[in-house]
Parts: structure tokens; sequence; C-alpha cells
């Protein structure tokens, strides 16, 4: 927040843009990026993240991967049903492996212990229990295959109904993006998507939505358990 | 096909308004549905090609403007098979290359088409229109080329706006209020700023009052991702009319070293999946979302505020009623909040009905 940020009792007096000085240029408001909404489906099934090199010659942090529904999302937000929380350990760096229960395929969530503050809160949970998750997607290849997971940043326990909400939205947006990579409407990151796969069965991405639906519809009907 | 930058803008324009005629065209046959629909297609009552190019060749030749049919009408078939546009939609944005490639064409009447916008419009790049606004103030050019700089006000808002020498029009006053047509948004730094065109008319209106800016909001609605540090205990400069937020606890950056009051705050970051806001909960909100007394925030430990600020927030899904703070931020105050609002149920069903449609289009 800028300094010279007012009250809202005084938004609409005297204004609070200051003439530039000679050279000068306006200062530089600051930009987050979105998080894609997205369903663990669609990030278990992608393969491909691309990291842009740093000044010094190492991968920088800027990474953003491609979905095969035509998605290019540097970050993403995903709420699920945390099954199981594994604390895991590796020359003296400690992260946590997470598994998410959804409606085809499970999500795979690791947190490490850089992110501190998403570390601790989940090594206190109980399971299970709706956690949302920020973050961004990772990629690595085992045997010639090429498995994903969400890497967090940040995590926060939310109630049922926020499950069912993301439920609600992530279906939504996966449904749009179907829609869109049928229709080659989505030019730009269609196109990516289809240079990153060598082959893309958008019906499996419908049916994602669809389970995570029908998944939504009957945490709706059944409100007396609260996981 | 090789298209400059500013004709690649203009085609982002013209399929936002491609996308969204559509989408009205959709509301009114389907309930809101933005999947069932099948994709554009050509209306009926749509002007033939030849039609089109007939009309286009008689505009020119009226404006002295020497185009080959032949290439028009190849071109407009390519944008119309490209992006799978309409006629009447790939003939326009053909229309535009063209002036685009003919900077002594003056297509006034063509852009004033736009009709009159409120500054609050202009809020992505190459948005044309015409605007009533006052000058509410004029700051000192940094380049030479710049014949008047500073911000005009309507009642949506109000923007920083450039006219440069080389529109060659006459110099805007402050505290005048001006009709100004064919204006045009364009990016600096991240924000939208007004350009004055040399296609623009300037006229000013003697007898108006300055149009002051109503409090104009918007409405915004996402998952909370971030509370910022900066959440917690101010304090704010005491002067009257000033009330912004000391440095140090001390120095205002209007009055200097000053004597300022507490306040609390919360500063988060909304995203609802495409675009994020910066917003701020006020002292009355931030008391309801802690469920603390100002006092009590105030006696707390820095970091277990913060802490517990990001356990309420964080994940949170919210509705919320905004304002702008002032021209020069992208904060936005909040002036209503619903957290977790309730979940429709129809929208569900009506999703899913989607999905399968969705699902039979592409097993057929």
């Amino acid at each position: 927040m800028t300094d010279n940020e007012k009250t809202p009792d005084n938004r609409q007096g005297k204004s609070d843009a200051k003439p530039p000085t000679e050279g000068s240029k306006p200062a530089q408001q600051p930009v987050d990026e979105s998080h894609k909404t997205i369903l663990a489906h669609e990030i278990s099934e992608t393969k491909v993240t691309k990291s842009l090199p740093s000044q010094s010659g190492t991968n920088g942090e800027l990474m953003y991967a491609i979905t095969p529904t035509g998605e290019k999302a540097h970050r993403v937000q995903y709420v699920g049903k945390v099954t199981n929380i594994e604390r895991k350990k590796k020359n003296d760096y400690e992260w946590l492996k997470i598994k998410c229960t959804d409606g085809k395929l499970p999500a795979t969530i690791t947190v490490s212990e850089n992110h501190r503050s998403a570390f601790e809160k989940l090594t206190s949970i109980s399971t299970p229990s709706y956690v949302a998750f920020f973050g961004y997607i990772q990629t690595w290849e085992y045997e010639d295959d090429t498995y994903s997971r969400l890497e967090a940043m940040s995590a926060n326990e939310v109630s049922k109904q926020e499950r069912i909400r993301f439920l609600v939205n992530a279906a939504e947006c996966t449904l749009k993006r179907v829609k869109y990579g049928s229709m080659n409407m989505n030019t730009y990151k269609q196109h990516l998507a289809n240079k990153a796969y060598n082959q893309i069965d958008l019906r499996d991405f419908a049916d994602a939505a669809e389970k995570a639906l029908e998944q939504a519809d009957e945490m709706m009907h059944n409100t007396q358990s609260p996981i | 096909m090789k298209m400059s930058r500013s004709i690649l803008n203009k085609l982002a324009t013209f399929m936002e308004r491609f996308k969204s005629s559509t989408t009205s065209k959709n509301n009114k046959s389907n309930t809101n549905n933005d999947f069932t629909d099948s994709p554009p297609s050509e209306p009926s009552h749509e002007p033939k090609l030849e039609q089109k190019v007939k009309a286009l060749e008689n505009k020119w030749e009226s404006l002295g403007v020497d185009v080959d049919t032949n290439k028009a009408r190849k071109g407009i078939q390519q944008l119309k098979e490209h992006f799978r546009l309409s006629i009447e939609e790939a003939s326009k944005l053909y229309e535009a290359q063209v002036y685009e490639r003919n900077d002594d064409i003056n297509p006034v009447e063509e852009r004033s088409k736009y009709g009159d916008r409120l500054i609050s419009e202009f809020n992505s790049p190459e948005v044309w229109g015409d605007i009533t606004v006052t000058v509410t103030s004029l700051w000192e050019a940094y380049s030479d080329d710049i014949q008047d700089i500073g911000l005009v006000q309507d009642v949506s808002g109000s923007k920083k706006f450039t006219l440069w020498k080389q529109a060659n029009k006459q110099s805007l006053k402050e505290n005048k209020t001006y009709h100004i047509t064919n204006v045009v948004g364009k990016p600096y730094n991240d924000n939208i700023e007004i350009k004055i065109t040399k296609n623009s008319v300037i006229q000013e209106l003697p007898d108006a009052t300055p149009i002051n800016r109503h409090n104009v909001s918007s409405e915004f609605s996402g998952r909370v991702v971030r509370v910022l540090q900066s959440s917690g205990v101010i304090t704010r400069c005491d002067h009257t009319e000033c009330s912004r937020v000391l440095k140090d606890g001390k120095t205002c950056p209007e009055h200097d070293e000053t004597s300022g009051y507490t306040d609390v705050r919360i500063i988060a970051v909304v995203d609802d999946g495409s675009n994020t806001c910066r917003v701020v909960f006020g002292a009355k909100d931030t008391k309801k979302i802690t469920g603390r007394t100002i006092a009590a925030i105030e006696q707390e430990d820095e970091d277990s505020l913060h802490q517990s600020i990001e356990d309420r927030l964080v994940g949170e899904y919210v509705n919320l009623t905004l304002s702008e703070i002032s021209a020069d931020t992208t904060y936005q105050y909040v002036n209503s909040y619903q957290l977790d609002p309730p979940i429709d149920k129809g929208e569900i069903d009506r999703l899913l009905i989607a999905s399968r449609d969705i699902k039979f289009g592409l097993e057929g």
C-alpha cells in the first residue's frame, strides 16, 4: 500500500495524484498473478512446465504449466479434501506429501519447509479436512514418464462449503477450457497445448468436471456430515 | 498474415465485442448458458461479401483511398475464416487495418460510432470513445513533445490523460469542462491512460460546472489468496482532509513530521481465477473480521495478529462491493463484503447439463 493512501471518508477530497517531476515516471503499481482454478485431474494430467532462466543462468522462479486443456498457469488454486499427510525428510530437508481425493484422479500436493507458514499449518491439522492450496504445478520425469504435483506456497483450512464452491468454480473453468478447445477458439493457448501434447482427449476433462459437479451436488445434499 | 501490434490490439477488441454480442444473443434464448451454445454462425440477414466489398469501395472512394477491391475481398475472407468472424465483423476489422496502414485517412466518423463513454470504461487498451470531463489538474510535462498532461475526471472516476503536440490541438485549462471525441485508452506502466488523438475534437463547455466524481462502486468476487504484511495497526496524519499513512508513525508525505491517530486495516489480494484485486478493509470491517476491538488489536503482537487474519481469510470466497481510493493506486476500498456467500444449487444443475452437452458434442 502506498503511504499516501487515504481513508474512505476522505476519498473524494483533494486528489492524491501528484504532478510528476520532470523526467520522472508514475510509481509502478504492484501486479499480482492470478491463480487459475483447476481440478485435480488437470493437475495430474499436466506434463509440461516451463521456467524462465534468471540472470544468473539458473532456473528462474517464474514458472508456468501448460495444461492439456490449454491453460497457461503460473499459479493455481486448489481446494481439496486432505486424506493423508506424510512427513518426508532427505539430507536435512523436510517436506510434506499430501494426498487429496477428487472426483476422478487424486492430486498430489507437496509443501516444502521453505514455505514455513503453510508447512507449520499443515503439520498441525487433522485428517480428513478441507484445505485451500495456492501454489504452482511442478513436473518431474522418472523412468520415461512425467509426473506432476502442486507445490503449495500457502495453505489454509477451510469449510466444507468452500470445497463445494471450489468444485463448482473449477468445473465451470474446466468446461470453458474444454469448450473453447473443442471449438479452437482459444487459439494461442490451444496452440501451446497442441504443441506440448501429442494427443489430447478433451472428453476426459469434461468427464472430470461432471464428476466434480456430481460430488458437489452430493455434498450439498449431505448437510449432516461436516466432512 | 503479418499484422502490427496495434492491429492485433484491434483484433482483441473486436473479439471481445464479438464474444459479448454472441453472449447477449445467447442470453436471450438460453438461460445464461455459456456452454450449450453452438459455434457462432452467420446470421441470415448479414450482408453478402460482395455487397460489403461494394459498400466499402464506395466509402473509400469518397475518402479518397485507393484500395484494391480484389485484395479487400480476399483479406475479408481470410479474416473471416482465420478468426471465425462474421462477414460484418471481418470487414470492420479489415477496414481498421486499412486505416492503420494509411495514416492520412481521417475516419473520424468511424471512431465516433463508439459514442459517449465514462472514464471508468477505459479499462483496457484500444478502447475508443467520446468523453465529457473536467480537467482537475495539469502537470508539468516531462517531455517537450507533450502539450498537456494531467488528470481528467467525470462521475465515474479520474484518469491520467496525455495530449501530444503532434495532435495539433488547443491547450486544456484546469477546472474547465470539455467534450472530447475520439479518445483512446493506452497502456502505460500497467495502467490505462487516456490519449487525445489527432482525430479528436475538443469542445469547451463554458457554462458547465466542474464534474465531480460520484462514489461509483464496482463488484468483485473471488477467493482471498494473500493478506499483506501492511495489514494491522497504522498511524494516519491528523491534518484536515489528509489522513495519509504516516511513515514510521511520524512523517506524512504531504505535511512532513506531524502527529497522527491510530487506525487499523486489512489489505488482501482477492483472486477470481483470471483477475486479481488488492482490497483494503477499513477499521469497522477489520474489527468484525478479527472479532476484536481496536484497543485489543493495538495490544496484540504484529505476527500473531497477521496469523489470525490469515487463518480467518485465506482461502475464503468473498463477494465485495468496492470503490476506488484514488487515481494513482490500484488498491480498492471495500464498501461491503460477504464472506462465504450461499451457493446456488441451480448453478450446479446448469453446469451438469452443460457438461453433458459438451461431452455429447465431443463424442459426436
